[in-house]
């Protein structure tokens, strides 16, 4: 083992329909938020849960925009950004 | 509580030519009548109706239901054969209630996103795509 811990991958997903006023809103804070870090570890994905309504579904999400991060659903509504960076960087280094 | 006939039909939407015939074939036991002849339905006939209603929704056959009523009545008596089939729906009812809730979830966040939306509704554009996928 070395000593020095690797961090995990995070995904990062952001749930959107069209006509969701508040969407872009929350697709902007999470791309900002992502490239503030400077892990390289963290994926981003944009879904629109009319077109992939299973998916949103099985995550839980009740309306839009919510974020999941690692297929689960953290936040059901727009967080703020320090929220999503700590939530980020909780799993990217869980220990 | 006693109900006759006309007040049972009302409440629990089922004809009366339906009730009568329920007991002709004996999944109804014998309901109580007065001297006049007039059918009386307790609290227990009303909660078998229920049932019997409930079944035939899920699908379930006049026949599977009478077998279904048996084990109602004394599980602990019950056929192996009875206890088979009351497992066996059992199974189909877990699986009918988890596509069930499915459906709720996806009409809920349907629901949600139309009312949210300042463009278009999302349940057509849903519907759209289902069609334009045959």
């Amino acid at each position: 083992m070395s000593g020095e811990s690797e961090s995990e991958h995070v995904l990062v997903e952001v749930l959107t329909a069209s006509g969701c006023s508040r969407c872009q809103k929350a697709k902007d804070l999470a791309k900002k938020v992502i490239a503030e870090l400077p892990d390289t570890a963290i994926q981003y994905r944009e879904i629109n849960v009319v077109e992939e309504i299973d998916y949103a579904v099985a995550l839980g999400v009740l309306s839009t925009p919510a974020i999941a991060i690692n297929g689960e659903l953290v936040f059901p509504a727009l967080p703020s950004a320090s929220k999503l960076r700590q939530a980020i960087l909780q799993r990217l280094n869980p220990h | 509580m006693m109900m006759r006939i006309g007040e049972v039909v009302t409440a629990l939407a089922i004809s009366a030519d339906t009730l009568r015939y329920y007991e002709k074939i004996k999944l109804m036991p014998k309901v109580h009548r007065n001297n006049g002849g007039v059918r009386f339905y307790n609290d227990k006939d009303l909660s078998r109706l229920r049932f019997i209603k409930r079944a035939q929704k899920m699908g379930f056959s006049l026949k599977e239901i009478t077998q279904l009523l048996k084990f109602r009545d004394s599980p602990q008596k019950a056929r192996p054969k009875v206890r088979e089939l009351a497992h066996h729906k059992l199974d189909e009812i877990e699986h009918h209630l988890k596509d069930l809730t499915i459906l709720r979830d996806e009409l809920r966040l349907l629901t949600n996103l139309c009312g949210a939306s300042n463009e278009g509704c999302p349940i057509l554009e849903s519907f759209d795509k289902e069609t334009s996928k045959r």
